[in-house]
């Protein structure tokens, strides 16, 4: 734990606190929060930290929207159900990079299959360029995204609406309440912690996502998020020293949407 | 494909990890070896044809010596190391104004009073010269052939031989063409023909006809059999370049590959014994040299190498968490052209020695050169080379490649309007690398400059090669699509038949000939050209090679630096691109492999390898990466429609400015 966690960090802030340019070997000098700053001044940053907030939203929302949606439908009794389920999973097993190649395909703008479906519909004319223009690239990027985080909220829903005990619905509807009622005040009361886990797994892959953007994208400034940012300046401009200050900057986001999460994980269930 | 996964942690108990993979693929650099021995005679340039006497200097063959050494006794040398005969001629004076169909003739042969010059060796001591060095002989004529009437003639075939010739005071050869009056004005194209069994029936002493013949060992295929029956071609000596009538001279036949003997020296010398000794190499799977060559050079020098296959960028990332803790990551690694600034600058590499015979024979190793020190010894060649679908343009009614911008751009115009291709030029516009390449060659081809002496850009040529580029979207030349496409698909396109021009990797001089790789319709219409210019052909093309540098961490760096100029050597240069397809970097191997066949269609491949510079003035800085990413996003914008040409370059320039501060 120590050699592989806890010394990491350490180094890693030490490097935030130095000038660690590997093309400057010998220029290491201590420079404080400079990093820190420098980062934080910069259009770079706050440009991919927009794109991450959006990405964020979009994917966190799509998911557990998603998810519980497809949750709802496989926890009906069904001779298929298995079959459905098996299928609801598959995306979750797909591994990132192929997942975003598989939808760059999709989305390509000459010849991808959305283009032609559109086309054929007569709804478009000419096709859409759908991963040029920032807000639309963003917005494809969620859904390939959600459409791989989803099947694992589903799951988790799924083992929360199964462990509901169905004396509680049978109770509710010998006093009189419909469908919506015990929907409104037993299913979702009961399924929130596990939709909170479900939305706790979303967050983490909606702010780590790397290869469908770099598979949709590339490296473009127009869908970089502070993932990216990260790595270009770590990587690829070899700038260890703001690199490693923005790892923290990030660490440090993320760490508070993790407090906010595990708080609301904690929160009691009325029902 | 690049991949990486990263892992943010909610806690300070999570830590960023990151893995990448890279934006090239192996399909981008692993090109196919073509194996078959079809020649590519038919595209020969003044270049080519100049190229022995150019190159003799830097050739092991010494020409002075071997004149001196030949007599009437003693009239044929046979060099096996640089694969040469020469024989001892003398002229005769009575064709520098009569013609004569016959080159060289034995003196006591049948036809010796009918040719230019009487050969004092045998003709089929001649012949059995050539086959002794390997050459193979055609033997596809017959005397009916010979008979052949206008425009009905065979042409020979049979390994091609380069002829030059020497004599006293000429100690610099000169191409046989070039003592010869052709009314033909095709440049000779000399084939073994073989004949030996015409030879000895007929005993006429041919050694070369200047027609293709069933009787000569050698003979000329530019010219099918009947041409000088028909007297439609002429043929004397020149006078103006030759001695006197009687004056001996010597002629040297070379064989595809000849004279390269000093200059494969590095892998023939002996190398040193390094028993005991393991390296590791990390290189991306186009970059392993394959097992076999590790083997031989495990058996020559004891030393075992360790070959780990890592997706492109990865070994960048690699490299440089290793450095930044001063471990090699390996003692042999993949070093591309864009990264040689920021490793020097890092200390990464440790500098190789090279002679000065492989640095004129390996124009790439400028890219890698920087201060005086090389850096990395390039295996894979890469350097921009333009492709025209001729079909296309005959269409639009234009016969002749283009040679200029303005040619290229009333080219696509002419194409687009009458329907013939919808997006006639292709060209990477997406934000990435390739997009960054293009506009450097564009400007570094049409404007001859792209960068200052202080380093900052040349504000004439590149806003006119980003004005260019522009032109060519807004006008619709350009598939919209190749806005966020991939360098490959662009490429690919001419291939399918769905551009007419483009520039390219010069691994589309075999693509353009490979049924798997191009579409059955424009198989044989494609052809390489040289890249147009500003006002005629551009006298230059920019490198994109890839090269095997050994890290400065290596405890076992003088063993690398023998394993990389081992790979380096023309020999293994040659075995590298059979073995994975690596274009080689030496223009002589180059030649070799154009000469015998095994690159097809190469069109002005050589031609314009010769004319590789590297339009940095002072190597590849070490900010290339920083100023790279700029170059792309603002190009990306620009061709998406959201910045003009000066805006683009004003935010490229005001970077470039920044980083050099």
């Amino acid at each position: 734990m120590v050699a592989l966690v806890y010394y990491p960090i350490a180094v890693t802030f030490s490097y935030s606190l130095r000038e660690m340019k590997l093309t400057r070997p010998n220029d290491t000098d201590f420079v404080g929060f400079e990093n820190y700053v420098s980062v934080l001044k910069s259009q770079d940053f706050w440009y991919s930290l927009q794109n991450t907030l959006f990405l964020l939203a979009a994917v966190v929302i799509l998911t557990t929207l998603c998810g519980f949606f497809v949750a709802m439908i496989l926890s009906k009794e069904h001779r298929l159900a298995g079959l459905f389920l098996a299928v609801a999973i598959l995306p979750w097993a797909m591994p990132p990079i192929v997942n975003g190649i598989i939808w760059r395909f999709i989305f390509f703008p000459g010849y991808g299959f959305i283009n032609k479906l559109l086309l054929m519909l007569g709804l478009i004319d000419t096709p859409v360029d759908w991963l040029s223009n920032r807000w639309l690239l963003l917005s494809v990027v969620a859904v390939v995204t959600a459409w791989r985080s989803a099947p694992f909220c589903a799951i988790v829903c799924l083992a929360g609406l199964k462990s509901i005990p169905k004396e509680l619905y049978e109770a509710a509807r010998i006093d009189g309440s419909g469908s919506f009622s015990s929907f409104r005040y037993i299913t979702l009361p009961l399924v929130f912690p596990f939709i909170g886990i479900g939305t706790t797994s979303a967050s983490i892959t909606a702010i780590n996502i790397f290869d469908e953007i770099v598979a949709l994208s590339g490296f473009s400034d127009v869908g970089k998020n502070v993932l990216i940012q990260n790595y270009l300046t770590t990587f690829s401009f070899l700038d260890f020293g703001k690199g490693s200050a923005l790892t923290y900057i990030i660490m440090g986001l993320t760490a508070v949407l993790g407090v906010f999460y595990l708080r609301s994980l904690n929160r009691e269930v009325e029902f | 494909m690049k991949k990486r996964t990263a892992l943010l942690g909610l806690t300070a108990a999570l830590a960023l990890t990151a893995t990448a993979c890279g934006s090239k693929t192996a399909e981008e650099t692993a090109t196919t070896a073509a194996t078959a021995a079809e020649t590519a005679a038919e595209e020969t340039t003044e270049a080519e044809k100049e190229a022995p006497a150019e190159e003799s200097e830097s050739t092991g063959i010494d020409y002075a010596a071997a004149f001196a050494e030949l007599s009437e006794e003693n009239p044929m040398i046979v060099d096996e190391e640089n694969q040469v005969v020469h024989m001892l001629c003398d002229i005769n004076g009575k064709y520098f104004t009569e013609s004569t169909g016959h080159g060289i003739v034995f003196k006591d042969g049948g036809n010796k009073d009918i040719s230019i010059f009487r050969g004092y060796a045998d003709e089929v001591d001649f012949y059995h010269a050539l086959e002794d060095l390997g050459a193979k002989p055609g033997n596809n004529l017959t005397m009916d052939d010979m008979n052949a009437g206008a425009g009905e003639g065979k042409t020979t075939e049979g390994d091609k031989i380069e002829a030059v010739v020497t004599w006293d005071g000429q100690s610099d050869p000169l191409p046989l063409e070039d003592v010869l009056k052709m009314s033909t004005g095709t440049p000779l194209d000399l084939r073994f023909s073989g004949n030996l069994e015409n030879a000895e029936k007929y005993n006429s002493g041919c050694v070369v006809c200047l027609s293709s013949c069933c009787v000569g060992i050698v003979s000329n295929a530019a010219n099918p059999t009947g041409t000088w029956n028909d007297k439609n071609a002429t043929f004397h000596a020149d006078e103006s370049v030759l001695p006197g009538d009687g004056e001996k001279i010597m002629v040297s036949f070379l064989l595809p590959g000849a004279g390269k003997a000093a200059n494969t020296k590095t892998a023939a010398e002996p190398l040193p014994d390094l028993s005991g000794i393991e390296l590791t190499m990390m290189v991306p799977d186009w970059g392993n040299p394959g097992e076999e060559l590790l083997a031989r050079f495990e058996e020559e020098t004891g030393c075992k190498v360790n070959v780990t296959e890592v997706s492109w960028d990865d070994i960048r990332d690699k490299i440089s968490i290793a450095a930044a803790g001063g471990q090699a990551a390996a003692d042999v690694f993949e070093v591309d052209w864009s990264w040689v600034g920021e490793m020097n600058s890092a200390g990464w590499l440790a500098p190789i020695e090279m002679t000065e015979e492989d640095i004129a024979d390996e124009p790439t190793l400028e890219t890698f050169t920087i201060d005086g020190k090389i850096l990395a010894l390039p295996y894979a060649n890469d350097y921009r080379i333009a492709y025209y679908n001729k079909d296309h343009f005959e269409q639009a009614g234009i016969t002749e490649a283009p040679k200029t911008w303005d040619e290229v751009e009333a080219a696509m115009k002419a194409i687009k309007e009458a329907g013939i291709c919808e997006y006639p030029y292709s060209m990477p516009m997406n934000a990435d690398e390739s997009a960054t390449t293009s506009l450097t060659w564009l400007s570094w081809a049409k404007n001859g400059v792209v960068f200052n002496d202080d380093g900052t850009f040349n504000k004439e040529a590149v806003l006119d090669a980003l004005t260019f580029e522009n032109k060519m979207v807004t006008e619709g030349y350009v598939d919209p699509a190749m806005r966020t496409a991939d360098g490959m698909t662009c490429y690919n396109k001419i291939c399918s038949g769905e551009t007419s021009f483009m520039v390219g990797p010069t691994k589309f001089v075999n693509f353009i000939s490979n049924p798997e790789k191009t579409a059955e319709d424009v198989l044989g219409n494609v052809e390489a050209i040289l890249l147009p210019g500003k006002d005629d052909v551009s006298d230059r093309t920019m490198p994109l090679p890839e090269a095997y540098g050994v890290s400065a961490f290596s405890e076992n760096q003088e063993a690398a630096i023998t394993f990389v100029k081992w790979l380096n050597s023309a020999e293994i240069e040659k075995e590298l691109y059979l073995a994975n397809g690596s274009i080689p970097n030496r223009n002589s191997v180059i030649e070799e492999m154009i000469n015998d066949g095994t690159i097809k269609t190469p069109g002005a491949m050589l031609e314009q390898a010769k004319l590789i510079k590297s339009p940095f003035p002072n190597g590849v800085p070490d900010y290339y990466a920083e100023m790279t990413n700029a170059m792309y996003n603002n190009i990306n914008q620009m061709v998406l429609g959201n910045q003009t040409p000066e805006e683009a370059f004003d935010a490229m320039d005001q970077k470039v400015k920044e980083l050099l501060q």
